[in-house]
């Protein structure tokens, strides 16, 4: 996948000026805070969280620039739940215009099956992830899980939002975290004691290197018909 | 059609490590797709999940080079494996039913199996009976290898996964 360089200025941002360019790109960089937000990991955090509180956990864990994200939970109906992650710049705990920085709608689309997608906004405009489908069985948090089971009934049918009091516990928690791991900002341990610098999973670093190899998946082209599979 | 009709005649060769890792090019600095397949033994490799900890480290590894294709279908307790041949044809195979097959042939008394296969739907995978006692590794997502160089020269051989998983 491509790592993407590009930078912007979050505050000002014309919405404009992030072109679809970033597509499906799996990382972006914010100049003023050399923000980066691993799309792929919060769409892992969205699979893995237990609730509400656990995904804000998740997100500003994941998160590297000084601003909170909050979150929104709003169960539309019984097969639709959208998550909104926004920076509530008026701490007034509702999405406003120019707030948002993601959506993850996820759609109960038949017995034990489901998808998400997820979608970048404001200094992330133009990211799309793939619709991706959940079964159930699968490795999920309950956030996810519970809307298989028969007796589902959806909870957040009046939004769940993160308040002020509880932007205060995740920054606290999350300095905490930060604390904890400098590893991740200013090099990874290797566990040997040698430097081999912060290669990340797909960049290369310095001190030391890291070579890229290959990628264990197939993307086949347009049109191309799968194979047939052999059964023993 | 692929003259491949069963799984065990499928050409899963024992491969040089840094070639079953698609690690050929020193100068690549970021993976790329491939559609190599094959095993090899290898006597150190580190499983990384991205997080703050140290990759794990597995010795005396038989590590099993596979391929899922992004488009397959998402399976709840297993992965639809690809083979794409040499000679343009390609064929599919559930990993339950290649670890039955395989596995019985390849142990040869390795401290631990490690799976490099890309497991887009994060199926959970229950422990095949053909690896014995033999803890096997699993990725959950995208996996990448690498090939780190420490700044005395040292290397190490790492597969970048969301999660790694030991099979129960």
């Amino acid at each position: 996948m491509k790592v993407l360089a590009v930078t912007l200025a979050l505050a000002a941002l014309p919405a404009v000026a992030c072109t679809n360019d970033r597509g499906n790109d799996r990382w972006a960089t914010t100049e003023n805070t050399n923000v980066k937000i691993d799309w792929d990991k919060v769409n892992e955090a969205y699979k893995q969280a237990e609730g509400p509180a656990d995904l804000e956990r998740r997100i500003n864990e994941i998160y590297e620039g000084d601003e909170v994200i909050s979150i929104a939970v709003q169960d539309q109906d019984a097969k639709t739940q959208v998550v909104t992650g926004f920076f509530d710049k008026n701490s007034n705990g509702t999405v406003e215009d120019g707030e948002k920085v993601f959506s993850i709608q996820r759609d109960v689309t038949g017995e034990g099956q489901a998808q998400y997608q997820t979608m970048g906004y404001g200094p992330y405009y133009g990211y799309h992830s793939p619709v991706m489908s959940l079964v159930s069985g699968m490795l999920l948090g309950s956030m996810i899980s519970h809307a298989f089971s028969p007796t589902y009934v959806p909870v957040y049918t009046r939004p769940y939002t993160t308040n002020a009091a509880r932007r205060g516990e995740i920054h606290g928690e999350r300095s905490t975290y930060r604390a904890a791991n400098p590893a991740r900002f200013q090099g990874k341990p290797s566990g040997t004691g040698r430097s081999y610098g912060n290669p990340g999973r797909r960049t290369g670093g310095s001190p030391g290197r890291s070579v890229g190899g290959g990628r264990f998946g197939l993307t086949r082209r347009p049109g191309a018909p799968r194979p047939a599979r052999l059964t023993a | 059609m692929s003259p491949i009709q069963r799984i065990a005649d499928l050409p899963f060769r024992e491969r040089d490590p840094l070639a079953l890792l698609h690690i050929e090019d020193e100068e690549r600095a970021a993976p790329e797709d491939f559609a190599g397949f094959g095993y090899a033994r290898i006597p150190a490799i580190h499983l990384d999940d991205g997080g703050p900890r140290p990759p794990r480290l597995v010795r005396d590894a038989l590590v099993l080079g596979l391929h899922s294709a992004d488009d397959g279908p998402a399976l709840a307790d297993d992965v639809e494996l690809e083979f794409w041949l040499d000679d343009g044809a390609s064929v599919a195979a559930l990993l339950s039913v290649f670890l039955a097959d395989w596995l019985p042939r390849l142990r040869a008394g390795e401290a631990a199996i490690v799976l490099a296969l890309c497991n887009p739907h994060r199926a959970a995978l229950p422990r095949p009976a053909a690896a014995g006692a033999t803890p096997l590794y699993y990725p959950t997502g995208d996996v990448e290898s690498w090939l780190d160089i420490a700044d005395d020269g040292a290397r190490r051989l790492r597969l970048a996964a969301d999660a790694w998983h030991l099979a129960e």
